[in-house]
């Protein structure tokens, strides 16, 4: 084949080829239309004039439309500029800035700021399209430490003793230093999951699950579940001795099969132990408290995404979102003691945080923005949120990374770019004793 | 017809909503299921990105551009699907056992094999320029307006992409690799 003056047509034919393999699709129809019952339209600011305009100026008045509508919009704009001359907001401000519903003054935020700062080992990592960032949210000090041209998103995380840097992308994982260095490349079999420490990693080969020492070749292999097939591997517990899975029944291959179960390998006995059966949906999230006694993931078919909580052991499994809507992301509090989630009980993405027995559910962000996250501070006392006004993250969309305290106070944009995905606060790690800088 | 049903819908009618979504899923998740490669992700996708038509309807400004615009909305949400799960591997479906591969006279069924690697290494933005380009037909300037980019960088993201497409299919006549074989594994 000629390929140099063939491709176009080639690719053009399998793509076509291949679209036709597809299933019917009509049923997604019908399960937009169920979702879309309980979403409003969000009509912009224009179409909002345009039917205000539309009623004041009515159908077949003797004033032609066009010269009214000019007026009107004159008018609109005359006044916006008078107020906004007059409140002295005429600042330019960069592109994909996403601006605070009310932007308090400098003093009355230095009023309103909590008196608790951060401690001064918290730095957030984050993900930016094919880079991944550390950020001090105290001095707003932001640094490159990883870059993989064509990558379009990382998943992050820290070590446990928050030393480490954890993240992984379609092609290979990675660990290293908080500034970048030391970094070590596992090539990406996924299931992948890396050891609470950052010392071992698990990934599936063949028929087992093999865990595997950074430091000496030393691999355990240990069987699989006992299902069709494997979706994800981990997290590991935090004391590192056993490992959660997502397995699936319905096919050799998990991937959104929307009937997945909750698994754990322990390690010490070889023997795994179904936490949460074959559900009506697809698994997400899965999260260990940090003292390794409960667990909470979950449940997501196409109308709502529930989250749910069980021991090790596999008891007490119960709901804590039991409304119709999507609760996502769960993530616990330094002290085990609270959860912080995503939720769009009220027509957009917020996050939310409730006691891990579902109850004293407190709405932390507010505004017109989507939130993605959130994750906790390591002093517990505050969450990191992405915004956007996007209703999922990509690589050409807007975003900024907001920091608010876990009562809803305190709320401040601490970095801004396109391409914004993932984020995680490094845990508490041993720190000198000098005192933390204010927050700025 | 269509202009008529998207009007209707931007008012709040949801049966022309439903009409519209019924006209237009088949293209749609065809798009995404040709970006993504993968019918559950497809599907995801694909309601996300009528979910988001029927939210966002009412900014529309020209009828005439709700397919353009439609495209729009179902890559924005391949990129999130993409996105949700980084380390998501194509499921490519089965295909039925009594389904003979689509003879075209064009490529053998080793250049669909070298293809479908090729492009699953990808990037997502590179497979959204060349499904637009080359499946959904969109001159490059359109592809670059759907994305939300400049032509420069739809050009070069199409560039590179062929690049990599043209040097699986050329692999085709090499001996097997190392990577070959592990994928084999996999």
């Amino acid at each position: 084949m000629n390929t140099e003056h063939e491709t176009p047509e080639v690719v053009r034919d399998w793509l076509q080829a291949r679209a036709r393999q597809r299933p019917d699709s009509r049923d997604i129809v019908d399960a937009a239309l169920l979702e879309i019952a309980g979403t409003p339209q969000r009509r912009p600011g224009w179409v909002r004039a345009s039917s205000a305009a539309n009623a004041l100026v009515g159908r077949g008045e003797a004033i032609p439309r066009r010269v009214a509508w000019l007026g009107l919009l004159a008018l609109a704009v005359g006044v916006l500029t008078i107020g906004y001359v007059v409140a002295g907001a005429g600042r330019p401000r960069p592109l994909n800035v996403i601006v605070p519903p009310s932007e308090p003054s400098p003093a009355a935020e230095a009023t309103a700021r909590p008196a608790v700062v951060f401690g001064p080992t918290g730095l957030i990592v984050y993900t930016k399209t094919d880079e991944i960032h550390t950020l001090d949210p105290v001095t707003g000090q932001d640094q490159l430490v990883l870059q993989r041209p064509g990558v379009t998103g990382y998943i992050v995380g820290w070590s446990q003793d928050g030393k480490r840097i954890l993240a992984s992308d379609g092609t290979a994982s990675y660990s290293m230093g908080p500034d970048g260095s030391d970094l070590r490349t596992v090539p990406l079999i996924d299931p992948f999951a890396w050891s609470p420490d950052a010392s071992r990693f698990a990934h599936v080969v063949g028929k087992e699950v093999e865990v595997t020492d950074v430091h000496d070749p030393i691999t355990k292999g240990f069987p699989l579940p006992p299902t069709k097939g494997l979706g994800q591997l981990g997290p590991w517990s935090p004391d590192g001795s056993s490992i959660l899975a997502i397995a699936c029944d319905m096919a050799d291959t998990c991937s959104r099969s929307y009937s997945e179960s909750l698994w754990r390998l322990d390690q010490a006995s070889r023997t795994w132990h179904r936490l949460a059966p074959n559900g009506p949906g697809a698994i997400e999230a899965a999260s260990w408290s940090p003292d390794g006694t409960r667990i909470v993931f979950s449940i997501r078919d196409r109308v709502r995404s529930v989250i749910w909580i069980v021991d090790p052991a596999g008891s007490g499994l119960t709901y804590l979102t039991p409304d119709a809507t999507f609760s996502i992301g769960a993530s616990w509090s330094p002290d085990g003691r609270m959860l912080a989630f995503l939720s769009n009980r009220d027509g957009t993405s917020r996050a939310y945080t409730m006691r891990v027995d579902g109850t004293a559910v407190q709405r932390v962000t507010s505004g017109r923005l989507n939130d993605f996250g959130p994750v906790w501070s390591p002093d517990g006392r505050w969450l990191a949120v992405v915004r956007s006004d996007a209703p999922a993250l990509d690589a050409d969309t807007g975003a900024a990374i907001w920091i608010v305290g876990a009562d809803g106070s305190g709320e401040r944009e601490v970095a801004t770019g396109k391409g914004l995905g993932g984020l995680a606060w490094q845990p508490a790690v041993e720190v000198s004793a000098a005192p933390a800088p204010p927050l700025p | 017809m269509e202009a008529d049903l998207v009007a209707r819908a931007q008012a709040g009618d949801r049966l022309a909503f439903e009409r519209l979504a019924v006209a237009s899923v088949d293209r749609l998740n065809a798009v995404a299921f040709s970006i993504l490669g993968d019918v559950h992700l497809a599907e995801d996708a694909t309601q996300q990105a009528l979910l988001n038509i029927w939210r966002d309807l009412p900014g529309l400004r020209d009828h005439a551009r709700f397919e353009a615009w439609s495209y729009r909305l179902v890559v924005r949400a391949c990129y999130a699907e993409a996105r949700r799960r980084p380390n998501w591997l194509p499921n490519v479906m089965e295909r039925p056992a009594h389904e003979p591969l689509a003879s075209d006279g064009r490529g053998s069924v080793a250049d669909r094999d070298q293809l479908e690697r090729g492009f699953r290494r990808l990037s997502i933005e590179q497979r959204a320029v060349v499904v637009l380009h080359f499946y959904a037909d969109l001159p490059l300037d359109e592809v670059a307006e759907v994305l939300g980019v400049p032509v420069g960088t739809t050009h070069s993201r199409l560039n590179r992409a062929m690049n990599a497409l043209r040097a699986a299919l050329a692999a085709d006549a090499r001996p097997p690799s190392f990577e070959a074989a592990a994928e084999r594994e996999l």
